[in-house]
């Protein structure tokens, strides 16, 4: 007991000198002059939207409201943290005052606690709403607010509000936050300002799944303000910090009004509560001024180390080019070269790696020159003796395309979650290489490889099937929504860890387009398998959606992956 | 003293202290996998525990029924005739209720002088649960049903239609609520328990993740409408673990999905879950023809032992 305590107050005294930063300013103190809005609080136990539950919720009229002017409203998830006078925000008492200075218009506040679903007897639980209603992607709580709870408080105490979406905000912390996005991206025809602090945006109920929809979705006319600390958390349900970071990225590229505020704090309302009184003005505003940054960066000329050169008196391996016809991909041809290093002797079953867009791979003159690696790092006896395999795309049609990335069924077979990807490999074309190579059967002699979508396909080869590939070397992977791939993060956290040895590589200034954020799709997946303590390693470089980086370290990748062995 | 008080009070507040996380770092046991305890058999199912830690399940293609692992033990055969079923569970007065698929109905086995007492018959059932008042769910899968036996009265009624394929079914530690998974949808429906044994507030709690469906393509992957969700069992924790073609996953007590536990390479499917050993703290699987179970940090329940509070108190 004494030991829990004392822990206790560690975590506490951790997190109290993180919440010392930010304190509640001069606008959540009480100004004489400003007149007190009123708060009246109730229950709501008749719900419709989410039959059985009960909660508390609070009503803050401002005292010029008197009916006449069409007042702006404020909604606030975990409503009881917000209407505290002496909470984290204290909401009543900043907008008492910036109401009566002019700084903000009439505005309505609606504070509403999550709901829970009361036992039927004493001594068992009540079933806990909380999750269910914030961290759900659909417009479920947003209904409620909208169609039942408003509707009855507007009734009730004769409010007139605006009809205007831009008048009508709503503001939430940590899953408060999410629901606060949620509820505007499924009403936009109603909620027109979103503020969220250390919002949720990661896999708690699917809501990681924003940035890749805010990219792909028409844009909303909603303005966003996020508030966000580098502590936060970054636990089973994703990483905070990073995930804010892809939801104002999205934001960006998508061209919202929007802002982010970052803070040193950790999963704590103070921050967000500090800015406030600013965070609502802002939200309000009538027009805002676009700012837009240009950065320019260096990119270093990343250049091969001797491991990628030919040299005098290393033994060549021989290479054969070959035509596969698919039957899991009907209809698609394929072109793939089979590496064999002088060193393979046809008793001993040799160590296999597979690679993506093969083409790119082998090219003589290209980025990253593998055949020339495999032969000096197998002379040198640094990886043991293995077989290539470079695979290109599957292609419909009479010809393959001059540019061998552009075959037509590349991204189906290659960003596609699932295993048929990996069933091709393991039921057509290794046994089709099979035949005439005596190729180990064995998961921690096979290793798999690409970049870009073939980066992301050489991942989900092994995490569908690790007891076939064990080592996954990812160029540029392309983690991101081309068919789903930035969920691999949120599954990493919450699977049981494979046995999977990981090399990733990315730039700073990889990819930002439709799909994603391609270092912030790496960094999550990154952490994820650090959270999880898989057996990985990741080298973030500065350079773009090229090869370039990627090809210069396939010696050290391979010397890695192969370490174990 | 005071001010402390308010200052810890102050913290916990602002840092949304409000649900524990349970993340499978509090579940899985380093260096611990599946290990298999039986194989050869037809169709195993029904795992369930008694109070001393041993093990049972059915095999619904043998002519002799059930089996049962002590601990450290072989499979021995357990009581006769009892066959075909695909869900049981013991019952606070130390009876096994059992499913009987084939047969169609419900039963009252008594482990001592093995007599059968039919409860229900030319009824569906699949799996089953009785709380510690003796009120008995059992899901009907083909009739989209949920049904309760009063065990006291022999009443029975439908308490609940509408679920896709209602499978698995279990309770909360306390036994307040119930919940049944669906093998043809993607949720876990959670129930409070009334009174008088009539489930209300129907919610689709849970949401189970589910292999992905590349033939369909939107703006977000898609996913396949069910993964086959199957048996269940809680934890001491009030974790809600459900047997699903992508392993065994498992749910907080507020309903969010925080662990996928993969199966064994190489097997058909997984029929259900439950825990059982000297501690309660082996995760057993029923796979087909094979049963496995694994080590891990937490520890089941038993519903015959009557209501808990949980999360447990910490152990001195």
């Amino acid at each position: 007991m004494h030991k829990l305590f004392t822990l206790a107050l560690a975590i506490g005294f951790v997190s109290f000198s993180q919440a010392l930063d930010y304190k509640p300013g001069r606008l959540a103190e009480r100004q004489e002059e400003a007149p007190k809005g009123k708060v009246i609080q109730s229950k709501w136990i008749e719900s419709k939207h989410f039959p059985g539950t009960e909660r508390d919720f609070w009503v803050y009229i401002p005292a010029q409201h008197d009916g006449n002017k069409p007042a702006n409203l404020m909604v606030f998830q975990d409503g009881g943290g917000f209407i505290r006078e002496n909470g984290h925000t204290r909401v009543p008492i900043v907008f008492d005052n910036l109401i009566h200075s002019g700084e903000l218009p009439i505005t309505v506040g609606l504070f509403v606690n999550p709901g829970i679903i009361p036992p039927a007897e004493l001594g068992t639980q009540p079933r806990k709403n909380r999750a269910f209603e914030y961290d759900t992607v659909n417009s479920q709580y947003a209904n409620f607010i909208i169609n039942e709870l408003l509707p009855h408080v507007v009734k009730k105490h004769r409010l007139n509000l605006s009809n205007k979406p831009s008048d009508h905000a709503i503001c939430g912390n940590s899953s408060g936050g999410v629901a606060a996005f949620t509820a505007a991206w499924f009403r936009s025809d109603f909620f027109g300002g979103v503020i969220s602090h250390i919002g949720s945006f990661t896999n708690i109920r699917g809501g990681f799944v924003y940035p890749a929809l805010i990219r792909k979705t028409e844009k909303k006319d909603i303005r966003i303000l996020l508030q966000e600390g580098h502590n936060d958390l970054n636990n089973l349900h994703g990483h905070w910090p990073l995930s804010n970071k892809q939801m104002a990225k999205a934001l960006e590229f998508k061209g919202y009004d929007h802002k982010i505020v970052w803070g040193k704090g950790g999963h704590s309302g103070r921050h967000g509560g500090a800015i406030f009184p600013n965070s609502a003005k802002w939200i309000f505003e009538k027009k805002l001024k676009q700012k837009i940054d240009t950065v320019t960066t260096v990119i270093p000329d990343y250049s091969f180390t001797d491991d990628s050169k030919i040299h005098d008196g290393v033994p060549i391996g021989k290479i054969t080019k070959h035509i596969h016809e698919s039957k899991i991909f009907e209809g698609t041809k394929r072109e793939y070269h089979i590496y064999v290093p002088s060193q393979y002797k046809s008793d001993t079953p040799a160590c296999v790696m597979v690679f993506q867009d093969g083409h790119a791979f082998i090219k003589e003159d290209g980025d990253v020159r593998a055949q020339i690696v495999f032969d000096n790092l197998i002379h040198k006896g640094e990886i043991p003796v293995t077989i290539g395999i470079f695979v290109n795309p599957g292609h419909r049609g009479d010809k393959f395309p001059e540019n061998r990335w552009r075959a037509n069924n590349r991204s189906y077979e290659y960003d596609s979650l699932g295993d048929q990807y990996v069933r091709f490999l393991l039921e057509e074309l290794l046994p089709t290489v099979g035949n005439k190579y005596n190729l180990s059967e064995k998961a921690k002699d096979r290793a798999i490889c690409g970049a870009s979508s073939g980066g992301i396909c050489a991942f989900t080869a092994a995490w569908e099937r690790p007891d076939a590939f064990s080592k996954v070397y990812s160029m540029i992977g392309s983690f991101t929504n081309i068919r789903g791939g930035n969920i691999y993060p949120s599954w990493i956290r919450k699977t049981a860890p494979k046995q999977i040895r990981i090399f990733l590589e990315d730039g700073e200034n990889d990819l930002n387009n439709s799909h994603g954020d391609w270092p912030l799709g790496n960094l999550q997946m990154v952490e994820a398998l650090k959270y999880m303590n898989w057996d990985y390693r990741f080298v973030y470089g500065k350079g773009k959606h090229n090869l370039r980086h990627g090809g210069v370290l396939l010696p050290e990748a391979l010397r890695w992956l192969w370490a174990d062995h | 003293m005071d001010r402390l008080t308010i200052t810890l009070a102050g913290i916990l507040l602002t840092n949304f202290a409000f649900t524990q996380d349970m993340p499978l770092s509090q579940v899985l046991m380093p260096g611990e996998d599946w290990e298999l305890i039986s194989h050869q058999n037809g169709f195993t199912d029904a795992p369930t525990a008694d109070n001393k830690g041993n093990f049972y399940f059915s095999d619904m293609q043998s002519d002799q029924g059930l089996f049962k692992i002590a601990p450290q033990g072989k499979v021995i055969h357990y009581l006769k005739r009892a066959t075909g079923i695909s869900g049981m569970k013991f019952g606070p007065n130390g009876k096994l209720y059992a499913c009987r698929a084939k047969a169609r109905e419900v039963v009252e086995i008594n482990p001592i002088n093995n007599e059968i007492k039919v409860l229900a018959n030319d009824v569906r059932p699949n799996d089953l649960v009785i709380t510690h008042k003796g009120y008995l769910y059992f899901t009907e899968t083909p009739k989209k049903q949920v049904t309760f036996i009063n065990t006291k009265t022999g009443k029975i009624i439908v308490a609940d239609k509408g679920i896709n394929a209602p499978n698995g079914i279990c309770l909360s530690p306390d036994q307040g609520t119930l919940v049944v998974s669906d093998f043809k949808g993607k949720h876990c429906w959670a129930f409070r328990i009334e009174t008088d044994g009539t489930l209300q507030y129907k919610q689709p709690y849970m949401t189970m993740r589910r292999k992905p469906d590349p033939t369909k393509h939107g703006i977000l992957p898609n996913f396949q409408s069910s993964c086959k969700g199957d048996g269940m069992i809680t934890d001491a924790y009030g974790r809600y673990f459900v047997a699903t073609e992508l392993g065994v996953q498992y749910f907080d007590p507020i309903g969010r999905i925080s662990g996928v536990i993969p199966g064994p390479i190489g097997i058909k499917g997984i029929t259900s879950v439950t825990f059982a050993g000297r501690n309660m703290e082996y995760m057993h699987i029923t796979c087909f023809d094979k049963v496995y179970r694994m080590k891990t940090k937490t520890r089941g329940i038993l519903y015959q032992d009557g209501p808990q509070n949980y999360p447990p108190k910490l152990q001195k």
